[in-house]
This record gives structure tokens, sequence and C-alpha cells, in this order.
């Protein structure tokens, strides 16, 4: 096994120079390339003032070189889960510059080649070395700044917990991820601990299963992986034939359904080992269910936990200070651990009265109307109101297709209404095919909001695959892009076609940051309001082409092809 | 009448942010309140501004009476074309 460097001294006390830091396209990226790499990052962070940097990057190895250059450069690192303008305008405000690929950014660094050779020195594990957001499941993301020490320390107890289920063979097993580095799990298992104990990791996500099958036939390695893509295994793959390489699984970003759990076990051979955490608390427990269902939560080394008002409180040498951190999970404590009970209630005041956004969708999903459902608030003009976003259940569809959407929003209503008072009951309502989950699995508070958008059209998702989706559209009279478009006869700018097919493109497929250019636009016919319209997506990874085309029952209205790519950093 | 009867469905829809609504489905006799669009008592108020600005009228500061007027669109039709300035 390698020996344990903690990150605090990896540059200083260093490995040998043909040491395999990462795999890249089949390539061997050495300690010496990582060395070299950071010296550039470090010179460019020290030739840009300010302290504060927004991170972003595709590239693992290219990310880690730039952290420990920003590091070593005394900066301290913002690390967004996702760039999409309003985080980026959020970030414009917290941060001196940008390095990565960060679209359309001002500020934003160079790597400085052909940087003279740097003397390094130990990090200050005291630093104000990392801010990283919440997922903002439950509200806007919040920030939360780490100290170095907090992150390796957390790494320490990864590396003694788990290392040795990597096996003890110097180089060979590798990381793997489907999660990205941009998330504090992430950053810890396939960057943080990989680079501590000295374990190769590959430069790449895996973001599918076909991905991770054929790198898995190149030999041993681990997979930091998320419940939103242990529970799309499909059985079809020839998981057989590799699964002998894989030496350990890791879940974490939210539970582990018992049906993923089930498919890990048969297609993977084993039982994932779960990871309980949060972006404020760092890593809390682990289990590997690997017989037991309801196998309870093992409190990591140097955690303690205890519970206050039936929610789980935490204390660590993972947080910032010794006191107790609060979390939103209910829990009963048991001798060797924990048993997780569900999240606690989302309180809401609503005109001065007192709602529980949890109570109200457990509420929700007694009725067959919804089979899953969310509430969220919404604020309007000087008003708070609520609103559902709801998969229906078979009543649910049978009414919305009997007897309309404002039938079915009302039979909710009054479904709720025997548990809530009248001023409290939803008042908008979105029925969806699926929930709008992001690349952690999760649907954020903002994605379910944003289809409250006023300049959102109506719309329903008929047909979806990995590249290619029918939408079916509606254009009501009421959306805003028709005001003054024009006060004499109102048209739907091509502007807003291109806008949808790009906004609607980023829910459905997986597309690169930047908007390069247009192809082939063409606008033929008008679209009045209350067209019926068909928009047909298609996504041609290889040449970063997402083809769009608006039909209805008159013909073509209008198509194109937008070209997205990565600037690379 | 009843074109500002259709006047009043537009501004209740627009005003209350009923989105799932049009005009035609609003019976102008039918209730406003509880059980018949279910509007509450700040719906009643948000309106209240809106017939103000739209209209010139103000509510009376008797609340029986104004629950009068808030009972239908129809009732609502009635109290504007009696007060409006405009």
């Amino acid at each position: 096994m390698a020996e344990r460097i903690a990150i605090e001294h990896l540059l200083t006390q260093g490995r040998p120079a043909d040491f395999p830091v990462a795999f890249r396209e089949g390539q061997v990226l050495t300690f010496a390339d990582f060395e070299a790499r950071a010296s550039g990052w470090r010179a460019a962070f020290e030739g840009h003032t300010g302290q504060r940097f927004a991170l972003y990057f595709e590239d693992t190895f290219e990310f880690a070189a730039a952290l420990l250059g920003a590091w070593h450069a005394g900066r301290c690192v913002y690390l967004p889960a996702e760039v999409q303008p309003t985080t980026r305008e959020r970030l414009r405000l917290q941060v001196d510059g940008f390095a990565g690929q960060i679209p359309s950014s001002t500020k934003l660094l160079k790597f400085q080649q052909g940087a003279p050779r740097t003397q390094w020195a130990p990090l200050s594990s005291e630093a104000q070395a990392l801010v990283v957001y919440t997922s903002g499941s439950s509200g806007e993301p919040a920030a939360i700044p780490k100290q170095l020490g907090q992150l390796t320390r957390e790494v320490a107890t990864l590396a003694d917990l788990f290392d040795a289920r990597l096996g003890s063979d110097t180089g060979a097993g590798r990381v793997l991820a489907t999660v990205s580095h941009q998330h504090i799990y992430g950053l810890l298992f396939r960057v943080l601990w990989p680079l501590t104990s000295g374990r190769p990791f590959l430069a790449r996500s895996l973001p599918y299963p076909e991905d991770i099958v054929a790198e898995l036939t190149h030999g041993p390695a681990a997979l930091i992986a998320s419940p939103a893509h242990l529970k799309r295994l499909p059985d079809t793959l020839d998981w057989a034939s590799v699964r002998g390489n894989l030496r350990s699984v890791f879940s974490s970003g939210g539970p582990l359904p018992g049906d993923a759990l089930h498919a890990c076990r048969e297609l993977l051979g084993q039982a994932p080992v779960e990871v309980y955490g949060s972006s404020e608390t760092g890593g809390i427990a682990w289990r590997q269910r690997a017989r037991d269902e309801a196998l309870s939560w093992r409190t990591m080394p140097g955690v303690e936990v205890r519970l206050t008002d039936d929610a789980l409180a935490v204390r660590s040498a993972h947080l910032p200070d010794g006191g107790w951190l609060q979390t939103e999970d209910r829990a009963r404590l048991l001798p060797e651990g924990f048993e997780l009970l569900g999240r606690m209630d989302r309180l809401l005041k609503l005109e001065e009265k007192r709602v529980s956004l949890s109570a109200m969708e457990r509420a929700l999903l007694e009725s067959d109307l919804v089979r899953e459902a969310r509430v969220v608030p919404l604020s309007e003009g000087n008003r708070l109101t609520l609103g559902v976003v709801a998969v229906l259940g078979p009543t649910g569809r049978y009414l919305h297709a009997d007897s309309g959407k404002h039938f079915l929003n009302q039979a909710i209503r009054k479904h709720l209404a025997s548990q809530f008072e009248p001023s409290v009951l939803p008042r908008r309502f979105r029925y969806l095919e699926a929930m709008p989950v992001n690349a952690q699995g999760k649907s954020t508070e903002a994605a379910l909001v944003a289809l409250f958008d006023s300049r959102r059209p109506p719309l329903r998702v008929l047909e979806q695959t990995a590249d290619r989706a029918v939408l079916s559209i509606e254009t009501p009279a009421s959306l805003p892009y028709f005001k003054g478009h024009f006060p004499e006869k109102a048209i739907l700018p091509g502007v807003a076609q291109i806008e949808w097919a790009l906004q609607l493109g980023r829910e459905l497929f997986t597309l690169p940051p930047e908007f390069l250019r247009m192809e082939a636009v063409k606008f033929q016919q008008l679209i009045v309001p209350g067209t019926q319209l068909t928009l047909e997506l298609t996504w041609t990874q290889a040449k970063g082409s997402l083809q769009f085309k608006f039909t209805s029952e008159a013909g073509t209205h209008g198509s194109g092809r937008i070209l997205l790519g990565e600037v690379r950093g | 009448m009843q074109a500002l009867e259709q006047e009043i469905k537009k501004l209740v829809i627009e005003t209350l942010n009923l989105e799932d609504l049009k005009p035609e489905d609003i019976d102008p006799a039918a209730p406003l309140f509880v059980e018949g669009l279910g509007l509450d008592s700040i719906d009643a108020l948000e309106l209240g501004l809106a017939l103000q600005k739209a209209y010139g009228v103000a509510l009376a500061s008797d609340s029986k009476e104004n629950r009068r007027h808030f009972a239908s669109v129809r009732a609502l039709a009635d109290f504007v074309s009696a007060h409006r300035k405009s």
C-alpha cells in the first residue's frame, strides 16, 4: 500500500515522480505531472488579486491540481455544484475570480504555462480552505465554510475505515466515480482520499453504466456512486464478467432505496458501503447492508451523536468547532449506532398561520390522487402561497383526463381541507411524469419553484430516451412573451423558442455548460397564442449538438441546432 | 353589464393568479369565497385593491356590506357599475 500523506504535506513530502496519480484516456498522469500543474495553477492564483475563487472543472485531475495550487497560494476555494446563470450571478458577488470551465466569465484565471518550479511549504490546517453549498433540497443553497483540517481529519477517518477494502496492492485499485467532485462527497471520496492514500483516480466521471462496465474491464477499482446512479443499473449489461474487479462500491448523497440495494447485490455482487452525512456535518455514519435490510447506521470513529427533540445532533472533528450541530433527520439511538426515521417537519408561516409542508406532503400521499408530491412555497406579489408538484396516481390521472386540471386541483384542495385551514391550501399545481432531479438525484427547491415561472409554458413529456425527447407544449395567451410582441398581433418570438429548447434540453439531458453557437436556425411559420406545439429535441453528444424542431398541425414552425461545449481552463 | 362581468372575471383570474381557470369557467352567480372558487379573506383584500386601481371604487369599512359585494362576480359588477368613477 502506498504511504498515507495528509493533504497539508502532500506536495512538501511528495511521492516518486512516476507515481500514478490519475488516468485520463488511457494515459497515466504521474505525480510529476500533478506537481507541475499545481505549480502553474499556484502561479495563476498568486498573479490575481483577491482571496476567494470559484473553481468549476469537468476534469478531476485538473481540478485537483488547481485546488492544491489555490491552497498553496493561500486562497479560499468556492465549490459550486453547477454553473447555471443564477449560480454564476450569485457567485459573482461572493468571489474575486473564477477558474475552470465557467461560461462567459470575466475574471477567469489562466493557467500559467512554464511557471518557475515552486518551493512548497506545508499547508496550515487552520486555513480557511473551502466553501461548499448545501444541495438546496429544502431552500436556497446555503454556503458552508470549511477549514482545511476539517477536511483532512475526515479523510484520515475514511482512510482508517475503508482503505483496506480497496486492496493492498500499490497503485492497482483505481478510484472510479459517477458523482462530481464539485460536491463535498465527491471531493472527499474521489479526490482528497485518493490523493492521501495514494490511489490513482480516473480524471473523468462515468455518468453512464456502460462506461463503468468498460472501465472495470481494465482492472481492479472502487466505485464512488450515488443512489441516483445505483437505482438505474441496467440488467442488460454484462456485469458478471467485470464485477470481480469491483473492490468496493460507495453510495452517498441520499438514502439508497431497497430496489437499488437489491440491484447492487444482484448485478454488482455486493452491497454498497452507504455513507450518511451532509455538507455541514461531513460524514456521520456508515453501513453495508450485505444481508440485513434494516441494518442500523454505525457512527464513524471520532463522531458523537445524541438526540435533541427526536432529531439527531452531531459533534465531531469534521465540524468547525467543538459544538453540537443539529441535523433535520429524526432518529432513534441504538447501542451500536442509530436508526434514521425520516426528515423533520418543514415548517412555514403563511399569513401568520404555521403550516408543516412535510405534513401536507404526507397528507397528499394518503390519497390515491398522487403518487409523489412536493409542496413548495411560492412568493406571488406580496403574498406567500403554496404550490404542489406531483406525479399523479391512478385516480388523479383519471380525474385529470376526464374533468380537467382545475377539477383535479379542487379535488386535491378538498382532500387537504380536512387537515388544513382553507387559507394555507395550495393554490398552484404542476403535474409531471417524473420529479425533476439533479445529478445528485435530488429534487431541489429551485428546480421545483422554476416549474411555476410564468415564462415556462404548460408542457408534457411524451417520450424520452438518453438522446431524444418529444414534448407537447401549449402557448396560452397569458405567456409574458406575447406581451407587446407585437401590440397589433401576438406572435411567439424566435428567441423564446430557442430559450425553451435550451432550457428543456438542460432538464432532459446532461448538456455542457457553454452556449457556443447556433446553426441552421429557421422560423418557418408564426406561432400565435393557443397553438398546440410538439417539440422534438435530439442531443448528439459526439457533436455537442442539440437539435430542436417545433411543429403543430400546421407543419413546422421553427427548427435548428444549438452547439454546446466545454471551455478549457 | 355582461361585458363588465367578463372584465371582472379576467381581473379576478389575473389578480389572484388562478392560472388553471378561464373566464368562462366562472359562474357569475356562484359564490367567490369558500365553497365556490375557494377564495379567502386575503384574496378579498387583494381583489379590493385591484378593483380600486381599475375602477376607482373604494370599499366601505362596513364588513357586512363588503361581504355582500364580494358574494359573486355578478354582485361585484353591480357594485362597480354603481360606484365607478371612470
